[in-house]
């Protein structure tokens, strides 16, 4: 006579079972795991992509004539300006690598910018991230830096073969060293989950308590090149206020973020070109 | 109900559900709303497939999402696999099988997924917003899961209904 299985109707008892015999399997195992998982997902993730950017050339399609012909123009002209700032940037940056020569001052650290597509955005209450359709066979690593055209847009957390997720600046978790604009001393950035129908904001600390912050005389926070992720001085948000903090001795405030990474399409990874970035220590 | 097939058929849906729902918070996102699909991945299993099937196939779902979240793996399938094994208490006392029933289901345990979620990953600060936010999800994450919970409970039995497997040929004596 076969046995009644001891399992049988009791969903708690081979949950419990279930549960011990993965926290029994060794570490490395369980993130083969995660990382199979993940990888499984990705081709899915990338089609539905591919699919949105069909729908978004249909619709581009059905532009007349006309309108194509007056964004064509209003390309050209704004080809025309970049091209008269990269001419101006490239002069800057010999000046400057002079400058450097003559006061004989290390070479900072150089970044290739590796442009990505967004394909996935995950900004819920407890995290918030995107997925990019570029990864480790890219040379993107986890720690590398991420921006666009507002600004910094966070930092790799996790890298796939063809894929990437991005920690956004919005997120929790996220940290980062900053300084004003025209100031040098560091302060600490933070990150806040977006809210219900509110544009993205996060928070920064550790302001010595001679700033002062108003709607009419904003203070531009920027990056700082502290840590290596990022260079020096690109955009982070603005500071409207501050308060003196529980110790009296800094500030904390609210800072305004760029609306546009709430909808990004398209952003940029700072895989540093000399050796001793934060990816090169990644196996 | 038992065997590969129900199983597959619960997998293969929830991993479409998922991709669906991924897309659809893909322009949620920016207004600050995440649709949270939880309570779906589990009433069919719960309901209708015998508990190592419903089980299985729920704790793989929840590897496939958890995956892809900067938490343990291990959360996402504790969670799903805590609440196919309330609705499959439940499903003792309640005898009504039709899709209805089963959308008022789903929207419970989605509900008490999404709490018990928010609960577990409570931040320090900030509050207010977070509460807000909370709001947010549950009346969004509710308005669609009972209606979208009647169309897939529909769906994975009308799947399982047409590959089923064909009756044994009597042989003529």
């Amino acid at each position: 006579m076969a046995g009644r299985n001891p399992l049988r109707d009791r969903p708690f008892a081979v949950l419990a079972v279930l549960i011990l015999a993965w926290l029994l399997l060794p570490p490395a195992v369980q993130r083969f795991a995660g990382t199979a998982f993940s990888e499984f997902q990705a081709p899915a993730e990338e089609a539905l992509s591919r699919v949105r950017d069909l729908g978004r050339y249909w619709s581009l399609r059905t532009l007349s004539r006309r309108e194509l012909i007056e964004t064509g123009r209003e390309l050209s002209r704004l080809n025309a300006l970049y091209r008269l700032q990269a001419g101006e940037t490239e002069a800057l940056r010999q000046y400057n690598a002079r400058l450097r020569g003559l006061l004989d001052l290390p070479e900072p650290v150089g970044f290739r910018r590796e442009v990505a597509r967004v394909t996935g955005r995950e900004l819920t209450n407890w995290w918030q991230s995107v997925t990019i359709r570029k990864g480790r066979e890219d040379g993107i690593r986890p720690g590398h830096g991420v921006v666009f055209a507002g600004g910094v847009v966070g930092r790799v957390r996790e890298v796939f073969a063809g894929t990437a997720r991005v920690e956004l600046v919005t997120s929790p978790g996220f940290r980062m060293a900053a300084h004003f604009e025209g100031d040098r001393r560091p302060v600490r950035y933070e990150g806040r989950p977006v809210g219900l129908l509110t544009d993205p904001e996060g928070q920064v600390r550790d302001v010595p308590s001679d700033f002062f912050a108003s709607p009419e005389e904003p203070l531009e926070l920027v990056s700082s090149r502290l840590g290596g992720v990022f260079p020096d001085g690109l955009p982070l948000g603005t500071v409207e206020r501050l308060q003196t903090g529980p110790s009296g001795l800094f500030q904390t405030g609210p800072v305004l973020l760029d609306p546009g990474l709430l909808t990004l399409e398209e952003v940029a990874v700072l895989v540093p070109e000399t050796r001793g970035g934060p990816g090169d220590a990644e196996p | 109900m038992s065997g590969l097939r129900p199983f597959v058929v619960v997998l293969v849906a929830n991993a479409v559900l998922l991709l669906l729902v991924r897309e659809a918070n893909f322009y949620l996102n920016p207004l600050g709303l995440t649709l949270f699909p939880a309570g779906l991945l589990v009433v069919f299993a719960a309901w209708h497939l015998p508990v190592g099937t419903g089980m299985a196939a729920v704790l793989l779902t929840g590897l496939l999402w958890g995956a892809r979240l900067p938490v343990p793996l291990g959360l996402m399938p504790l969670f799903l696999g805590l609440a196919h094994g309330l609705l499959f208490h439940l499903r003792r006392r309640v005898r009504s099988r039709d899709p209805l029933t089963a959308a008022w289901a789903a929207a419970g345990a989605n509900a008490l997924l999404l709490l018990g979620w928010t609960v577990v990953l409570w931040p320090g600060e900030g509050l207010a917003a977070y509460t807000l936010r909370f709001l947010g999800d549950l009346l969004l994450s509710e308005a669609l899961v009972f209606p979208a919970a009647y169309w897939f409970v529909s769906l994975q039995e009308s799947v399982l209904h047409r590959w089923r497997p064909a009756p044994p040929v009597e042989e003529e004596g």
